[in-house]
């Protein structure tokens, strides 16, 4: 039973603690209780409120319904070419293979994809790639999907849990839901093995310790450290650097992925999604820097559009690192962005036109995302190029986890290696984790990651917790749980007793500030010494801060000072990450080493947290390796790629097919299959 | 940037023991919503402010509230649709328990979802594929738009005034059943739920909840009347009537049960 003191459980049910109920989430809890697992979800939000709604382009999957030649193989190759060769390629391989049975999964939960004239599923593109690749419901894919599978694991939860012989054990249901509830930490015990969860209720404010076979964290990305990106609030990350906090690894931190295309805003950058490129949408700015007259009034020849000029291959649709540096290129060093008569300045702005597009195919397809824009912006984007920027949008980076590679190079799928990180009992999943999109993830390839890896989650777990020994409910003592109630319940005391003059809202702005000024686009080692001065600053006076909100339930005062705290820890391990490597990939550039760097570089960064002790700030242990046991064998993991799919090659989007050449030419013997393709 | 302006805002203070509203003052910026107003006072002056956020894109529904006494999401009202020199009024949803300060208990809404019988696809075509026409697409992708804000439940006067929360599936699950009733590839037939459980029949067309979707689904002319009409054909036209009775219903789906109901009966 969970080991609540006033015991909402019963003693016979061991159950698996999934943290999160995004898309990576809900898709765990439905394999595992496929595999007959009963889970306890916890979620910061009613899980439909989950981030994962906010995706509104689509998801990947090689149908090839447009008989264009697309496969598996091909978006294997376009994803780990896109993510600049820092990705793993055997979970690459094994996403892209599943991704057609995950599309035709979620249309038989109901997911109302968007049709051809012939009823069949309809594809559009997305950058990085010159297929129609990617699937979409109007412009709320990822609510159509996150709803679709709420609605699978809302039967889970009208589901009674059956024991062995088949009887139903009552009062039990194999999904219980805790929403509102805020993951603490995990409870660990003796033998550093994962055995449960600490968690604060935020509406009674109660903190209670629950037990767990296995924790699956999914708690999705960390963009609020940058402040202002396309996030949603809850993205603070607070769930992961948590675990980082116990001992957990994260990987490829300084991998942050900047969308280059959102609407500038004062505190929040709404998206203005890359589908827009993908049904024709073309970037430009004017040839005259001081084009006075309005985007549509301005004629075909006053204008350059510097992305297809340059990218003659991909054009609007080179993967968003390249948009986004060249979006950043024209506005900051070449300060060309639109004129603005008024102030007469070059704002920080270029223009994403679809106007030569016909009216009533855009009100069909992208109607959802335009709305948006009128509405902030206040003009009609049907008839004036939208002005746009750069935002904080997603992190490659996140919690290590690892994988077993099958013969043919793809997952093993029911490894109980799969998406586990080195600390035993503790797997991870979704934007959370590292795993899939290298230094830079290719559009609509997250919601793929997502659903991809919960099921690789759900199974791993399922034979992890089979195959234990000794039990978390039952075996484990109380006092493992109660030690790490209190402890959490103390440290919360003690932040509801702080009484300095720091402002915890203040400090996350400054902190974002720097972060996003100087740990995005472009990356400088002199700059970034001062970054991580700051968040030493920080991280001293954030022990200072003062909580007047006293409330003894829905308190959000000192619930945020918690999260600014493990803001900070992430803001340090992105901000030391990118210092330290010295080259050019993806989503990471720094104009003093312009080149990719694979003799020294072609490695994931593997980066352990070291608490400081007393008054001294918190640091960073990197290492070149990872050992952890599961069951009592150890595992081993080098900080080596495996690229034994794909052979690295310098990036080249001016050329047309670049990124699909090496799929293309073993076209021929096409036909092996994968052992994993997924089950629909 | 505009010369900077100062907003008046009331914004009620309280719990279900009772409360007040409070005044604030705060400066404004071109582009800011209601609810930026709002976090400003949380950052600057009332840090124990309870309000519910996520997305602050209109997208995750959690942000609810009436402003001036009209149901609104707080992340996609401009500060500048009111009039200037007026005071803004921010106060709960009302037809919800009260949490604290903004932040309501809409629950109900989750047990009511619960008891809708969830979708039941049948076969695939002997190619693998489930065709559909983009026409349908269309017709359920409008109901599932919706975001789940439950402006809609709080503004219905039979849960608003009627207190019927617990009893009428409202606006909301009232379109969702209608998507899933227009559903081409969906077996179940939910009608007798939805005029007996759902209590499709309190609603009296009144379209106050279709005037405040963010959405802007069309939720009485196409997905209540509708659902009313097809109701109605079922149950009170007597040759559909007799054919149903005889054969299980015109479209020979299967007649679906509440989950609950059929939790009660043991074991699968
Ligand atoms: C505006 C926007 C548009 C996008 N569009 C696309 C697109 O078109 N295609 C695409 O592929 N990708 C898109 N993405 C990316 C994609 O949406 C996300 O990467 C993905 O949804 C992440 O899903 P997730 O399940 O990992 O996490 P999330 O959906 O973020 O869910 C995280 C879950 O963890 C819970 N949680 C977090 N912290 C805690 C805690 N401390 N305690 C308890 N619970 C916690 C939350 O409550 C939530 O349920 C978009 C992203 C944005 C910002
Ligand atoms: S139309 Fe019906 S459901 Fe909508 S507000 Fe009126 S009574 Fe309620
Ligand atoms: S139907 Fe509209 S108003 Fe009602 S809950 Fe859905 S989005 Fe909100
Ligand atoms: S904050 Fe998500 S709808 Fe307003």
């Amino acid at each position: 039973m969970p080991a609540k003191p006033n015991g909402k459980g019963s003693e016979k049910v061991r159950r698996v603690i999934v943290v999160g109920g995004g898309l990576a989430g809900l898709m765990t809890v439905i394999k595992l209780c496929e595999a007959g697992v009963p889970v306890d979800l916890f979620s910061l939000v009613p899980v439909k409120r989950s981030h994962s709604v906010c995706a509104q382009g689509g998801i990947n999957a090689s149908v090839n319904t447009k008989g264009e030649g697309d496969s598996p193989a091909v978006h294997l190759e376009e994803t780990v070419y896109g993510g600049d060769f820092l990705a793993n390629q055997p979970p690459v391989k094994g996403m892209a293979d599943a991704a057609p049975g995950i599309v035709f999964m979620l249309d038989r939960m109901g997911v109302p994809f968007n049709r051809t004239a012939e009823g069949l599923l309809d594809f559009r593109r997305f950058g990085g790639t010159l297929f129609h690749r990617t699937a979409f419901a109007g412009a709320t894919t990822g609510q159509q999907l996150l709803y679709a599978l709420d609605e699978q694991v809302r039967r889970y939860e009208t589901l009674d849990v059956e024991d062995s012989k088949g009887s139903v054990i009552r009062g039990e249901k194999m999904v219980r839901k805790f929403e509102l509830w805020d993951f603490l930490s995990i409870v660990r015990d003796d033998d550093g093995v994962a055995r449960g969860i600490v968690a604060q209720d935020l509406k009674s404010m109660e903190i209670e310790a629950f037990s767990g076979e296995a924790v699956c964290l999914a708690t999705g990305g960390c963009g609020i450290v940058f402040g202002r990106s396309t996030n949603s609030v809850i993205n603070t990350g607070t769930a992961a650097a948590a675990v980082y906090r116990q001992g957990a690894c994260y990987a490829n931190g300084e991998f942050i992925q900047v969308h280059p295309t959102a609407i500038p805003g004062a505190d929040k950058l709404r998206l203005i999604s890359e589908s827009a490129r993908g049904e024709g949408g073309r970037v430009w700015v004017p040839r005259d820097p001081r084009d006075a007259r309005k985007g549509r009034e301005i004629p075909e020849k006053d204008r350059e559009y510097f992305l297809e000029e340059k990218y003659p291959g991909y054009g609007n649709l080179v993967p968003r690192d390249i948009a986004a540096r060249e979006l950043f290129k024209k506005c900051f060093h070449e300060k060309r962005g639109v004129y603005d008569p008024k102030t007469k300045k070059n704002e920080n702005e270029v223009y994403l036109d679809l106007t030569h597009m016909p009216e009533e195919m855009l009100r069909k397809k992208l109607a959802g995302i335009l709305e948006i824009y009128e509405k902030f912006v206040g003009e009609d984007p049907y008839t004036n190029p939208m002005r746009v920027f750069p935002a904080v949008h997603y992190s490659m980076g996140g919690l290590w986890v690892d994988f077993e590679r099958s013969h043919s190079g793809s997952l093993v799928i029911g490894s109980p290696r799969n998406q586990a990180t080195n600390i035993e009992g503790l797997y991870a999943c979704g934007e959370c984790d590292y795993q899939y999109h290298g230094a830079n993830r290719l559009g609509a390839n997250s919601l793929l990651s997502c659903i991809y890896g919960g099921m690789a989650a759900g199974p791993a777990i399922a034979t992890y917790v089979k195959n234990m020994r000794k039990a978390s409910t039952g075996d484990t003592s109380k006092s493992v749980f109660e030690a790490a109630r209190k402890r959490e319940e103390d440290h919360y005391k003690s932040i509801l007793d702080m009484e300095g003059d720091e402002n915890p809202y203040v400090l996350h702005q400054e902190l974002a500030e720097t972060m996003l000024r100087d740990c995005t686009i472009e990356r400088d080692n002199g700059v970034l010494d001062k970054v991580i001065e700051k968040i030493d600053d920080i991280e001293l006076r954030a022990r200072k801060c003062g909580v007047t909100d006293q409330a003894t339930h829905a308190n959000q005062g000192a619930p945020f000072i918690r999260h600014l705290f493990n803001m900070v820890v992430i803001a340090r391990v992105i901000a030391q990450g990118a210092r330290n490597r010295d080259e050019s990939r993806g989503a990471h550039f720094k104009p003093a080493f312009e080149k990719r760097d694979d003799k020294n570089w072609l490695r994931t960064t593997l980066a352990m947290h070291e608490a400081g002790e007393g008054n001294q700030n918190n640091s960073i242990k990197y290492v070149r390796g990872i050992d952890y046991s599961i069951h009592g064998a150890p595992m081993h993991a080098s900080d080596a790629v495996d690229v034994s799919l794909v052979t690295p090659r310098v990036r080249k989007y001016e050329t047309a097919g670049a990124a699909s050449e090496t799929a293309k030419k073993s076209d021929d013997h096409e036909d092996e299959k994968s052992e994993n393709r997924a089950e629909a | 940037m505009a010369a900077e302006r100062k907003a008046q805002l009331k914004v009620y203070r309280g719990d279900k023991e009772g409360g007040e509203l409070k005044d604030y003052e705060v400066e404004t910026y071109p582009g800011m919503v209601v609810l930026d107003a709002i976090h400003d006072i949380q950052a600057k002056q009332e840090p124990s402010l309870a309000v519910r956020w996520n997305c602050k894109a209109g997208r995750c529904g959690s942000c609810s509230a009436e402003i001036n006494g009209k149901p609104k999401l707080m992340c996609m009202t401009r500060m500048t649709s009111f009039p200037e020199n007026e005071p803004i009024t921010v106060t709960p949803m009302k037809s919800f328990p009260i949490i604290k300060d903004l932040v309501t208990d809409v629950s109900s809404n989750f047990r009511m979802a619960k008891k809708i019988p969830a979708f039941r696809p049948r076969p695939k075509e002997a190619d693998g594929t489930w065709r559909m026409q983009q026409e349908d697409i269309d017709r359920i992708q409008e109901f599932r738009k919706c975001i789940e804000c439950f402006l809609c439940q709080d503004t219905c006067h039979v849960i608003r005034d009627h207190g019927k929360a617990e009893d009428f599936a409202g606006p909301r699950f009232l379109i969702a059943l209608a998507g899933l009733d227009m559903h081409p590839l969906d077996t179940l037939d939910r009608r007798e739920l939805v005029k007996d459980e759902f209590k499709v029949g309190y609603c009296n067309i009144t379209r106050c909840c279709t005037e405040v979707c963010p959405e802007h689904i069309n939720i009485t002319d196409n997905g209540i009347i509708p659902m009313k009409e097809r109701v109605a054909d079922d149950y009170f036209d007597p040759l559909r009537w007799v054919i149903r009775k005889f054969t299980g219903g015109p479209e020979k789906k299967e007649k679906a049960h509440l989950p609950v109901l059929q939790e009660k009966t043991g074991s699968k």
